[in-house]
């Protein structure tokens, strides 16, 4: 049997202001498996995003494709896991959007060749082509949202940790960006208030609250599940 | 936005093809040997302006950003030519200002000349630099280079940090102006004031969020651009040439 290609055991975290984050949350995500993150405002959905890149460093065990997430394997995770925030202007930051996308290929030391290659790819999959040299401070939010998703799919990651991927998006743009992630092999989890989209794309859902995975399940089970989506502020 | 960080300002032209590395040695070549002028000389800083004009029109950078940069020198000129009147040349031989004018020691007067032009020179030739160049590939160069690593980073931060701030002011601002702010009253200034705090504090944030991105995407400590095309003949002509050029310059201008 090949390993989970995320386990998350009994993870806890508090912001260093005191606020508890996670609370002994548990979680297993197959290989190529599409899990929907579901919660209120506040939930610990990011805080849960940034554990899997090892980006916080919460109390419990966190493993990527049987490799557990630590100091010293970071490189590798970060090879595996791509992560795209929730704000796209965290996530923007070289002088153009060329240099963006590229970004993380460059740190994976492949050559010029194989990064253009990934980066006309990345930003075509995002309808973005044309844009490579404007400076990514520039582009519209929704553009912004989309450049975000592009400087994670070039490094052909085994994981990708969405937050949020739809909000903002122009009803085409979400469309395609929901047929976009379909597309996609590898593991997704997405953390989102798109019911609809958590619906169409993820077969399972996880839904938290204050911190704590309250109901996880087949998607269209937990939708309809109104005491744990009461619980959770969902409805 | 300043020329460095900004791509639309920076036009192609044939500076801006050259290899960033052998830009770096060639400017720093023709600065080194404008700042060895001795004092007395006035003609060979004459020649070096003109060298680093010619190369300010070859590069196409807008001449108005340009422009606007060099206003940085105006004040410590301004401060230094307050002082020359007090020079005390060992012997000292006046000149009057213009007919009739104030006279000031000659020897002082040659001092500001040195000094301002000097500045200026050296001022102008980074203005080319980074603006045909841009910031990330001019890092890249100085790490190629062997710039200790400690130096490179914290350039790269300041260019990170200077760009965040900018746009979370410009956001900010936005946001400001939207609610109908209008900064016209002296008690508005509290407003003003709280906001260069939250600025800072907003900035700070971003930063940790935008470094968290970068370590999210595997780096670890090093910018790196495309790795540059091999170096041609052209661009080691370039060091030679403006090598050449500040040393005839520097020994034949008398
Ligand atoms: N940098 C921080 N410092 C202190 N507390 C924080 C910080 N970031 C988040 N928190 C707190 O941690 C909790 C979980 O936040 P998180 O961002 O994970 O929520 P979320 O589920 O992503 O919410 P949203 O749907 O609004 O994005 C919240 O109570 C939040 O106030
Ligand atoms: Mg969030």
């Amino acid at each position: 049997m090949t390993a989970p290609a995320i386990r998350v055991s009994a993870l806890t975290f508090r912001y260093p202001d005191g606020t508890r984050a996670l609370d002994d949350v548990s979680l297993e995500v197959a290989p190529g498996e599409r899990v929907a993150l579901l919660g209120a405002n506040g939930a610990g959905k990011s805080t849960l995003l940034l554990s899997l890149n090892g980006l916080c460093d919460p109390g419990g065990r966190v493993e990527i494709g049987g490799t557990p997430v630590g100091s010293r394997n970071l490189p590798e995770i970060r090879r595996r896991v791509g992560l795209v925030f929730q704000n796209p202007d965290d996530q923007l930051f070289c002088p153009t959007l060329f240099d963006d996308v590229a970004f993380g290929p460059r740190n994976l030391g492949l050559g010029e060749e194989e990064v253009q290659k990934r980066v006309h790819e990345a930003l075509h999959r995002v309808d973005l082509a044309t844009l490579e040299e404007k400076p990514s401070f520039h582009l519209s939010y929704g553009q912004k949202k989309r450049a975000a998703l592009a400087t994670v799919l070039s490094m052909q990651p085994e994981v990708l940790a969405l937050d949020e991927p739809t909000s903002a998006l122009h009803p085409r743009a979400r469309r395609e960006m929901i047929a976009l992630l379909r597309t996609l092999s590898c593991a997704l989890v997405v953390a989102t208030h798109d019911l609809e989209m958590a619906r169409e794309l993820c077969p399972r859902a996880v839904v938290m609250a204050r911190g704590r995975i309250v109901a996880t399940g087949e998607t269209s089970v937990v939708l309809a599940d109104t005491k744990a989506m009461d619980e959770a502020e969902l409805l | 936005m300043h020329i460095a960080f900004d791509p639309r300002l920076r036009v192609a032209g044939p500076l801006q093809a050259l290899d960033a590395r052998c830009k770096v040695l060639a400017f720093f070549a023709l600065v080194a040997c404008a700042a060895s002028v001795p004092a007395p000389s006035w003609r060979a800083p004459v020649a070096f302006l003109g060298a680093a004009t010619l190369l300010l029109l070859v590069s196409r950078i807008p001449l108005g950003a340009a422009l606007r940069r060099l206003l940085f020198l105006v004040p410590v000129v301004l401060a230094l030519a307050a002082v020359v009147p007090f020079a005390k040349a060992a012997g000292g031989e006046k000149v009057a200002l213009w007919t009739g004018g104030p006279m000031v020691p000659r020897q002082g007067l040659l001092v500001l000349w040195n000094v301002s032009s000097k500045a200026l020179v050296g001022l102008l030739c980074a203005i080319i630099l980074a603006g045909t160049t841009g910031v990330p590939r001019l890092l890249e160069a100085f790490e190629r280079l062997c710039v200790p690593r400690v130096l490179v980073l914290t350039m790269s931060f300041i260019h990170r940090y200077a760009i965040t701030m900018q746009e979370e002011l410009a956001r900010m601002k936005r946001a400001r102006d939207a609610r109908g702010w209008r900064g016209r009253w002296i008690w508005q200034a509290g407003t003003l004031g709280s906001m260069a705090g939250t600025l800072f504090l907003r900035s700070y944030e971003r930063g940790e969020r935008v470094w968290q991105a970068m370590l999210a995407r595997g780096y670890r400590g090093k910018l790196i651009g495309p790795s540059s095309a091999p170096l041609r003949l052209l661009d080691v002509m370039f060091v030679v040439w403006m090598l050449a050029a500040g040393l005839a310059i520097r020994f034949l201008v008398r």
